[in-house]
């Protein structure tokens, strides 16, 4: 298991069949894939990910790629995160809602964890220190209480309006 | 009236973000202060059951891992039977009284598991005295009943 220099690449097979060839460190980003790689050894067939669609997987293999000499992230504490994002990353989350979040659901499944805290951070980004109705507006959510909810819901943290 | 539905259907196709479910939605969460969690509980109903639910593991653990990052020296857990939810509530002082509202110099009573000010603390509790005659000779309940009440020794 030590490090020989055995750079192999990996196929994976998006949703849709379309094949992506990767250099095998940079598939190992993904938890999932590190351990299928692990319990299938060498094989040329392509790791089919029915779950994940062309493009999305495209950015994938970008974020991985460009993370691929990061060191691995020591198990985390919740409470220890940080809220830094650095210029690459914030390039990167430049996206539509829709494809932030199939790269939310594509990096929980391929357990790709700094790939999903970037992710979850970028929606916290967009959510701080706003009203519940900005809030809406940035994410085109109805509000789908009834007036009585409302008021219920008003009434049980009226102080968090900031007044 | 007929436009509404319509809207509505559109609206939900352009959030995918309500579409993830709880565990992810507590992934972000975790980047969130107690305030913005209350405040995200109000943007619909999906936010405000995945905020709301006192019987639920993911609810309780989006609050306690915003309560210890934001909160710096609350790292103790809440008492026994109370929520994440209700906890992060009590404990943030800043928002004054929670019976009237109004008032913001209030203290918590860990007895009564409610911070207030001292005119709500008054109009909502009784002296043990009059607690006492009351109890006996008009509800005519065992005195026993009294000693699992919660108290406090002030005044």
């Amino acid at each position: 298991m030590t490090g020989a220099p055995e750079q192999r690449n990996v196929k994976l097979t998006s949703s849709e069949g379309t094949e992506f060839k990767v250099e095998r460190d940079v598939a190992e980003k993904s938890v999932l894939l590190k351990n299928m790689l692990e319990d299938v050894g060498e094989s040329d067939m392509a790791i089919p990910l029915p779950n994940v669609t062309g493009p999305i997987l495209q950015k994938v293999i970008e974020y991985c790629i460009h993370h691929r000499d990061d060191p691995v992230p020591a198990h985390d504490d919740d409470t220890k995160k940080t809220d830094d994002i650095d210029d690459w990353d914030a390039e990167f989350c430049k996206v539509d809602q829709g494809t932030l979040y199939e790269l939310i659901l594509a990096s929980n499944y391929l357990d790709i964890k700094p790939l999903l805290d970037l992710t979850c951070k970028t929606v916290a980004n967009m959510i701080k220190g706003k009203s519940p109705e900005e809030i809406r507006k940035t994410f085109n959510i109805a509000n789908d209480f009834t007036p009585e909810e409302e008021e219920q819901v008003r009434r049980e943290n009226e102080w968090c309006e900031g007044r | 009236i007929p436009i509404m539905p319509v809207k509505k259907v559109n609206l939900e196709v352009h959030s995918p973000i309500t579409k993830l479910p709880p565990e992810l939605f507590a992934e972000f969460c975790a980047y969130l202060s107690p305030n913005d969690l209350f405040i995200l509980s109000k943007v619909c109903r999906k936010f405000y059951s995945y905020l709301s639910a006192p019987n639920s593991f993911t609810t309780q653990q989006i609050w306690k891992i915003s309560r210890l990052k934001f909160m710096t020296c609350d790292w103790m857990p809440p008492p026994n039977g109370m929520s994440e939810k209700c906890y992060v509530e009590l404990l943030i002082t800043e928002r004054g009284c929670q019976i009237c509202k109004i008032k913001k110099q209030c203290k918590i009573y860990w007895e009564f598991g409610v911070r207030c000010c001292s005119g709500c603390f008054i109009k909502k509790t009784v002296m043990i005295e009059a607690y006492t005659a009351w109890f006996k000779s008009i509800l005519n309940y065992p005195l026993e009943l009294i000693k699992i009440m919660p108290f406090i020794n002030e005044y």
